[in-house]
Formats: structure tokens, C-alpha cells, sequence
């Protein structure tokens, strides 16, 4: 197998007394999309924060594409976070700008593109997801869902090399999940690496290459998603799913 | 009328001394502010403990004690300051410090996502403050800061307790000539005059400083109109 696109080994994250993560190992190949399950607090949000930087593990290391980088080297973080983009929860786009120019600003400034290219690229992608005629308004004007889709065009905008999505779809209407997730297959079939942190169970089941299932800050269970779901192997999953199925 | 076109040349003097002393304290309190409000939000704590002490202390004192401060405490520590480099200093000090608690609110008042998605996207910290907290704070930081400097420019009148000859000096000045030359009192004349020109001066003020905002608001208001529930918190 060739070295993987993102390894973490060793990871643990104290907040005081609580620990968020416990010698968490993961390892993330180029074309893998890999989901990320498990109850609230069981530290999926806090691992993916992990792998770009936004939040700083208590020890262990982390490898992007075969660098090591020093966990506390803000620098270093800020020079690979082009290349590990990350689409939030709740969409963050900047209010202030338009759509178009919230895709092009980092791009433009870490010298991706010029200015007339990076327009060039984001509009190509915003018609790839339905939002070419949204290109000059400001955030405030779409809904949540097409905030979303900006947000992971903007992501894209910057060609990262991998894409980290910290629970995509929960701050959205029934409706609109469908749109953004959609999206996010479409990214998978043309082989784009992703991580993502979800409670969309049927989207880990059929888009996933690899299922994670963490608990209190540990990975329980990990495998292709198909045989995780079907025949959990450890209890705790077992019941984390019947509890899904039942709400 | 008379009393004040006759002595109309002293009063264009002590407005020319007012607007001197307003400009350079309103450019200097605006840049003290902005610097010490940045600095207020930085990572190393000790910038931050130290532009708290500055600005807890200023604005814990008095305007007027504090230009009383620096007219009789400079020529102790040996600078010759002249009363309109007192004046000038007390003020700045003062409304930098003021200035500077307004800046670090607006940029607090950005939501912490905001920062964090620009650093997901490899921004680095100078642009993520240049390009995206800044332009969203300084619609809240705009018309506090308005208030600050109109409330600095009626400040400049103090200048004529040590001694500056601003117009409400000038105004005093010749109520005094009045009334020992000519034996009668202009006071309410005169002071309805200077009255008159402190109001229209800080309108002005108001005016330039609203239509700013009202730039920078237009984005913001339609914005609210469109935005229906889906709107960000801002």
C-alpha cells in the first residue's frame, strides 16, 4: 500500500481532566472517503479539528503526505492547511464578502491562482453545483443549504489535496441535506480524498470507503462500512445503531 | 451681532486653534485605539495584560485631571510641553484608550467561526485580520467611535483651563475686553455664538461619520432584508 495522504498515530487530547481523545491512530489514503461516526462528545469533531491544526493535540504525531509537522509549528500548519481543506458545521462563509470573492480571496492570496483564474475556477464550480447565478450575491442571500454548497466549492477552490467535513449536513433543513450531500458523492466518485465527521448514516453506508466508529475519545471499530453496519463486532456499536434506527 | 464681527479675528484664531488641537487628537486617538485594540487581542498574554493596564487606568481618570496630569507633570520628567502639546497628549491618551476598548469589542463581537474558517483555508493571521474580523467589526466599531470623537472635539474646550487660546478661550477673552472697555456684558451673545459654532462643528463631524456608515451599512442592511432566517448572526 502506498504511504497514507494523512497519518495520525498516538493521539490524545486532555481538556483538564476530560480527555477528548485516547491514543487515537488514523490513517487516511488518497481516494479514500473516510466517515467518521460515533454518540456526541466521543471526540470525532475534535480528531478531524486535529488534522488540520485547529485544535492542537496533547501528544502524539501527525504525517501529511509524508511531512511530519511539528504540532505546535503554527507555521507549518498555515502552509499545509491549503492542502487540507475543511467544510464546518455551520457553513461560516464570510458575510461580508460575495460568494465569488469568498472563493477567490485564499486562493488568490497563497498564490494558487491570479485573481482572473481563481474567478474563472470558482464559477466552474459553482455551476457544478447549481450556483453559478449566486455568484455576486452575499451569504445572507441563500439558504442554508446552498451556504453549504458554497462552503465546500470554497474548500474546494484552494485544489486541496484532502477534505475534512465536521458534521456537514447537521445544521440544515431535511431538504437541503439532500442537495449538499449529493454534492459530497459527487466529490467521492471523481475520487476526491474525504474525511467526514456525520450522523448521516446511509451516506457513510453507501458513499464510505472505511467506517470509524469512535467512544469517548477512542476508535471502537473500524472497517468497510457495508460489514460495520450490518454485523458490528463490538456491543457499543451495536447500540449506538439500534439507537439511531430508533429515532 | 456687533461683538462678534468686531472681534472676528480673534475668534477665527481660537477656532483655528480648535480645529488644530481636534484633528491631531481625533487621527491620534483613532490610531492609538486601533493599535491597542488589535494588540488587545493577540496571543502573547503579556500585551495583553499590559494594554488592559493602559487602558483600565485612563479610563478610570477624569479627562480634565488627566490633562492637569501631563501640563504640570511633563516639565517634572523634563519635556517642555507647550499647554496645546498638554492638551493634545491628555486628550489622545484619553481617547486612545477609550478608542481602544470600542475597537476590541467590535473585533470580540465577530463570531469565533469566522477566524476559524479562515485559518481552515491557510489564510494567515495578518490577512484573517485584515480581510475578514476588521471589515465585520468595523461596522459595530464605527458609530461608538463616532460618539468618541465627537465627545473629544467638545474636550478641546478644556484646553482652556491651561491656558490654550481655543474658541471657548477666545470667547471668554472677549467678553472681558467688552466689558471693561465698553462697559457692558456680551456674555450671552458670545457664548450663544461659540455655542452655535461647537454644534455645527461636531454635526459636521456626525455627518461625515454617518454617511461612512451608511456606506458600509448598505451591504449589511439588505443583507437583513433578504436574509430571512438563514442569516448569520452578525
Amino acid at each position: 500500500m502506498p504511504e497514507p495522504l494523512i497519518s495520525a498515530r498516538g493521539l490524545n487530547r486532555h481538556y483538564g481532566a476530560v480527555q477528548a481523545l485516547v491514543d487515537v491512530d488514523l490513517d487516511v489514503h488518497a481516494g479514500e472517503v473516510v466517515s467518521i461516526i460515533g454518540p456526541s462528545g466521543s471526540g470525532k469533531s475534535t480528531l478531524i479539528r486535529c488534522l488540520n491544526g485547529l485544535e492542537i493535540p496533547t501528544s502524539g504525531t501527525i504525517t501529511i503526505d509524508g511531512q511530519p509537522i511539528g504540532l505546535r509549528d503554527h507555521r507549518a500548519w498555515t502552509r499545509i492547511r491549503p492542502d487540507v481543506g475543511m467544510v464546518f458545521q455551520d457553513y461560516t462563509l464570510f458575510p461580508h464578502l460575495t460568494v465569488l470573492r469568498n472563493m477567490t480571496l485564499a486562493p488568490v492570496r497563497r498564490g494558487r491562482a491570479s485573481r482572473a483564474e481563481a474567478e474563472a475556477n470558482a464559477m466552474e464550480l459553482l455551476a457544478k453545483v447549481g450556483l453559478a447565478d449566486k455568484a455576486h450575491v452575499h451569504p445572507a442571500e441563500l439558504s442554508g443549504g446552498q451556504q453549504q454548497r458554497v462552503a465546500i466549492v470554497r474548500a474546494l477552490a484552494m485544489k486541496p489535496k484532502v477534505l475534512l467535513f465536521d458534521e456537514p449536513t447537521s445544521a440544515l433543513d431535511p431538504e437541503t441535506i439532500r442537495d449538499v450531500l449529493e454534492v459530497m458523492q459527487q466529490l467521492a466518485r471523481e475520487g476526491m480524498t474525504m474525511v467526514v465527521v456525520t450522523h448521516e448514516i446511509g451516506f457513510a453506508g453507501e458513499v464510505g470507503s472505511r467506517l470509524v466508529f469512535m467512544e469517548r475519545g477512542r476508535i471502537v471499530e473500524e472497517g468497510p462500512p457495508r460489514q460495520l453496519l450490518e454485523r458490528p463486532a463490538s456491543r457499543r456499536l451495536a447500540d449506538f445503531l439500534a439507537h439511531l434506527i430508533r429515532h | 451681532m456687533n461683538v462678534i464681527l468686531a472681534n472676528w479675528p480673534l475668534f477665527l484664531d481660537g477656532f483655528w486653534q480648535t480645529i488644530k488641537i481636534g484633528i491631531v487628537t481625533l487621527i491620534a486617538s483613532t490610531v492609538i485605539g486601533f493599535v491597542l485594540g488589535t494588540l488587545a487581542m493577540v496571543r502573547p498574554w503579556w500585551v495583553r495584560a499590559l494594554v488592559k493596564v493602559y487602558v483600565e487606568f485612563l479610563r478610570g481618570v477624569p479627562l480634565i485631571v488627566n490633562i492637569f496630569f501631563v501640563f504640570f507633570g511633563a516639565p517634572l520628567l523634563g519635556l517642555p510641553l507647550s499647554p496645546y502639546g498638554a492638551v493634545v497628549l491628555g486628550l489622545s491618551l484619553w481617547g486612545g484608550a477609550n478608542g481602544a476598548e470600542i475597537v476590541r469589542g467590535g473585533l470580540q463581537a465577530v463570531p469565533r467561526h469566522q477566524s476559524q474558517s479562515a485559518r481552515a483555508l491557510g489564510l494567515k493571521e495578518w490577512e484573517i485580520f485584515w480581510f475578514i474580523l476588521l471589515p465585520q467589526a468595523l461596522r459595530g466599531i464605527l458609530p461608538a467611535f463616532a460618539g468618541l470623537l465627537t465627545l473629544l472635539i467638545q474636550s478641546t474646550t478644556l484646553g482652556a483651563l491651561v491656558g490654550v487660546s481655543e474658541m471657548l478661550a477666545m470667547g471668554r477673552l472677549v467678553v472681558e475686553r467688552t466689558t471693561v472697555m465698553e462697559g457692558s456684558d456680551p456674555a450671552f451673545q458670545v457664548y450663544t455664538f461659540v455655542l452655535v459654532a461647537y454644534f455645527l462643528l461636531c454635526s459636521a463631524l456626525t455627518w461625515c461619520t454617518r454617511r461612512w456608515e451608511r456606506r458600509l451599512g448598505a451591504v449589511g442592511a439588505r443583507r437583513r432584508l433578504l436574509g430571512g432566517g438563514n442569516a448569520p448572526a452578525i
